[in-house]
């Protein structure tokens, strides 16, 4: 009696065993956005990536149509447009690792760089009052420009950014901080 | 005879009928010493006969074009929401006012916690989506909201207090 009981929760662990290891491989969207300034504002989003693609599926026709955005460009005006930056992004990947953009000012100093298979942005305030972090695999940003004319890929690039994990985007400065990062686990206080 | 047993035996089957349906309870408490209670249960099934008796321009609403299409679109986000698992998806906080979206089973639980409010509202994800799938029309019928919450029991949709008042909104 006692084995087939052991057996019965064998079978049983075996069984959910597949779900619980596609549950924890699911990756989560989380973004938090804290104030200290005022009424000390905070913001917790915590999303399962899978719940982000169907938003954007859900969302209307004329604001993302089959997961691209169209984006208005105004080359007359002489902005950049979409395919300006599609043609900049080809060339940044072409050279290589590069730091493709410093700033260095009196109090801060700005750098945009091509590591490896990352494209990272730094800001840093002299006295550290203010810090940005951004780390983007080409991945995503190649999935985000594959689209064609004045339009980006949104759902491409989401799909790339799920196969993250990690932070994405950190910022902070004396009065906000701002972390965006992909992990598999739900809510996190 | 027997027309005597079946009219006797139509009260029987009426509360038969009413015990084993679900009743949406409206319970209105008023704060105060001299405040009132009033509470409303209407078994679904006589609201959903009284709504399809009623005039249609009362019950009824047509959506509009865009409204129709995010409904349909949106049968993939409630899926996916159906299939989450249990978790705290935002809160947003400000001081004042805390407010909470989480998924727990079924429901979507949103909370809004002030200084002198609190309001609970539970929206069950499975009546949400056979609502959604079952629209054939543009139109809006209360008797198909109604319809589409027999399948809910024990509970809570909303409960508000503010204050000393208390409303209170639930399936039983």
């Amino acid at each position: 009696m006692k084995r087939i009981v052991t057996l019965a929760a064998a079978a049983l662990v075996l069984a959910g065993a597949p779900t619980a290891l596609a549950q924890a491989a699911s990756p989560w969207l989380h973004i938090r956005v804290e104030e200290s300034r005022g009424k000390a504002q905070k913001v917790s989003v915590n999303l399962p990536m899978s719940i982000v693609h169907a938003a954007l599926e859900a969302a209307p026709e004329k604001v993302v149509r089959k997961g691209r955005i169209h984006l208005r460009g105004h080359h007359d005006d002489g902005d950049l447009d979409v395919a300006d930056f599609r043609r900049i992004w080809a060339e940044i990947k072409k050279s290589g690792d590069t730091d493709f953009v410093t700033v260095e000012e009196e109090d801060e100093t700005v750098s945009v760089a091509k590591k490896g298979d990352r494209v990272q942005v730094r800001v840093d305030k002299r006295d550290g009052s203010e810090q940005v972090r951004i780390d983007l695999p080409t991945t995503v940003v190649d999935a985000f420009f594959s689209a064609e004319g004045q339009e980006v890929d949104l759902k491409a690039a989401v799909t790339e950014i799920a196969k993250l994990r990690g932070d994405v985007v950190k910022v902070t400065d004396k009065d906000t901080s701002i972390r965006i990062w992909i992990d598999e686990q739900g809510s996190q206080r | 005879m027997a027309k005597l047993a079946a009219l006797a035996a139509l009260p029987v089957v009426a509360t038969l009928a009413v015990a084993n349906t679900s009743m949406l309870v409206v319970d209105v408490k008023e704060g105060g010493p001299s405040g009132h209670r009033i509470v409303v249960p209407v078994p679904l099934f006589l609201a959903q006969a009284a709504l399809n008796l009623a005039p249609a321009q009362a019950t009824r609403t047509e959506l509009p074009e865009e409204a129709l299409e995010t409904l349909t679109r949106s049968a993939g986000l409630l899926d996916a929401l159906a299939d989450c698992p249990d978790a705290e998806l935002i809160r947003v906080e400000d001081g004042e006012q805390t407010v909470v979206i989480e998924k727990a089973g079924d429901l979507i639980k949103v909370s809004v916690d002030g200084r002198r409010e609190q309001v609970r509202v539970n929206v069950p994800i499975g009546v949400v989506r056979d609502f959604v799938a079952s629209r054939d029309s543009r139109e809006l019928r209360a008797a198909d909201v109604v319809a589409a919450l027999k399948q809910v029991s024990n509970t809570d949709l909303v409960d508000v207090r503010d204050g000393n008042d208390h409303v209170r909104v639930y399936v039983w």
